[in-house]
């Protein structure tokens, strides 16, 4: 009789502690306040829910579907990528990629640039640990992807002593011909080391200028325009390949 | 010995049902994620840059007048400038999008977009576009600079393999940069300072 009771006792009270756990509300997965069976009808067939269907061929969906004539499937790494704007021909070998029109006669610049100091006096404090000098990789070019041509530069300076709170260094593109500079961008060489870098790209062929300065400049600055010079290098042979 | 057995077992079977009720485990309550840096205790002018984040309308510099019955479409496009003034780690953003401009490819053209100081005339160059047919182009530009000194966004027609780095006197677009005083926070003064007060200048 008491065992029987025992047993009896023990089992409403797996049962109900089973009742307890599957009726207990819960927020898993995002969804809020639900119980195991409510999920188990969310989540059964697929994320999306029971109605959701598989598009038809390829609609919508990144990659080709598989069955269409000769092009990729949807499971094939091809079709991993973020969009098919490169792949819209698949494979089609009479498939001509690498030819624009407007495209003709650019020149491929890729050149490094050494930079020197011009006068030491024109900085706040006198230098620390050495000559201040700088190094820059002028890269013009026509990325296979985009059709305009981009500039790049990077530049590294080093020794570049400490200015006044109130002061920031520049660098600048300059085209003697017309006596334009354009600016790269404002930097601050790190305390300790006292180097520096800086990297500028922008949609426009480099062709036009001649040197690199780096400048002092006020900060805040309300004139745009390049300060005293404090580095500068010449782009020599400039044209790799003329296209 | 038998009833208390059974109380017990009774026990055992009324205290996980309490619990469960009672008991919600740390996964079920809602917390508030990320850092709230904005409110009224954690304002530090330090910290807060000048800022700028403004849309830019582009039109023609004069207005064009059409023929009766033509549909007023003429070019035009937004740029949205966005720069902080900071010196470790400045940054100036240029997102331009044009509409209704010459295509570019009819006539070996592109367009270049430039920055304007009108105090001190100073352009700075933020790249070039094409536009296809319909005139449709768009441009990005991602920069360290900051740009506090530019009142002006200029697009200009240039030839293609000019070796002049200045804008050309074509001139398609141009927008005014309305700089507000709401951009830049100024330190606090006087008694306004001690009870965590901000406001925006004059």
């Amino acid at each position: 009789m008491f065992k029987k009771l025992s047993l009896g006792i023990v089992f409403l009270f797996l049962l109900s502690s089973l009742v307890v756990a599957i009726h207990t509300q819960e927020t898993r997965y995002a969804v809020e306040q639900t119980t195991i069976e409510q999920r188990n009808i969310l989540f059964t067939e697929n994320r999306f829910g029971q109605e959701y269907v598989k598009p038809l061929g390829g609609y919508g969906s990144k990659g080709a579907s598989r069955g269409s004539f000769g092009e990729k499937g949807e499971e094939e790494g091809a079709s991993l990528l973020k969009s098919n704007a490169f792949i819209p021909r698949g494979r089609d070998p009479s498939k001509i990629s690498n030819y624009y029109i407007s495209a003709r006669g650019y020149r491929i610049i890729n050149t490094y640039v050494e930079l020197k100091p011009t006068d030491l006096e024109l900085t706040s404090r006198p230098q620390i640990n050495g000559t201040p000098q700088g190094h820059a990789r002028v890269i013009s070019t026509k990325p296979d992807d985009v059709y305009m041509i981009e500039g790049t530069v990077l530049l590294r300076t080093k020794d570049l002593p400490p200015l006044a709170p109130n002061f920031i260094y520049e660098a600048w593109l300059v085209d003697e011909d017309t006596g334009t500079s354009m600016s790269l961008g404002i930097f601050q060489p790190s305390t300790i080391g006292r180097i520096a870098s800086l990297k500028y790209n922008v949609v426009t062929p480099l062709d036009a200028f001649e040197s690199i300065i780096v400048t002092t400049e006020p900060f805040p600055d309300e004139d745009p325009r390049p300060g005293p010079v404090v580095l500068a290098g010449d782009i020599k042979e400039k044209v790799v390949r003329s296209y | 010995m038998n009833k208390l057995v059974a109380l017990g077992l009774l026990l055992l079977l009324v205290i996980p049902v309490v619990m469960g009720a009672i008991y919600t485990p740390p996964t079920n309550q809602v917390r508030e994620r990320g850092v709230h840096r904005f409110n009224e205790y954690a304002y530090d002018p330090r910290i807060q840059y000048k800022k700028l984040d403004v849309w830019v309308h582009l039109t023609p510099l004069q207005h064009p007048t059409f023929a009766r019955g033509y549909p007023p479409f003429f070019a035009r496009g937004t740029a949205r400038v966005q720069s902080v003034r900071s010196a470790y780690k400045p940054t100036g953003e240029v997102d331009i999008n044009v509409k209704d401009l010459r295509p570019s490819g009819r006539d070996n053209t592109y367009y270049q977009a430039w920055l304007y100081d009108s105090d001190s005339g100073y352009t700075l160059n933020v790249g070039q576009f094409e536009t296809m047919e319909g005139g449709v182009g768009s441009h990005q530009y991602r920069g360290s600079h900051y740009f506090d000194a530019y009142d002006f966004v200029l697009i200009t027609r240039e030839k293609r393999g000019d070796l002049d780095p200045r804008p050309s006197n074509d001139e398609v677009l141009i927008g005014k940069i309305e700089h507000k005083a709401f951009y830049e926070p100024k330190p606090l003064l006087g008694e306004r300072a001690s009870y965590g007060y901000t406001y925006y200048g004059e």
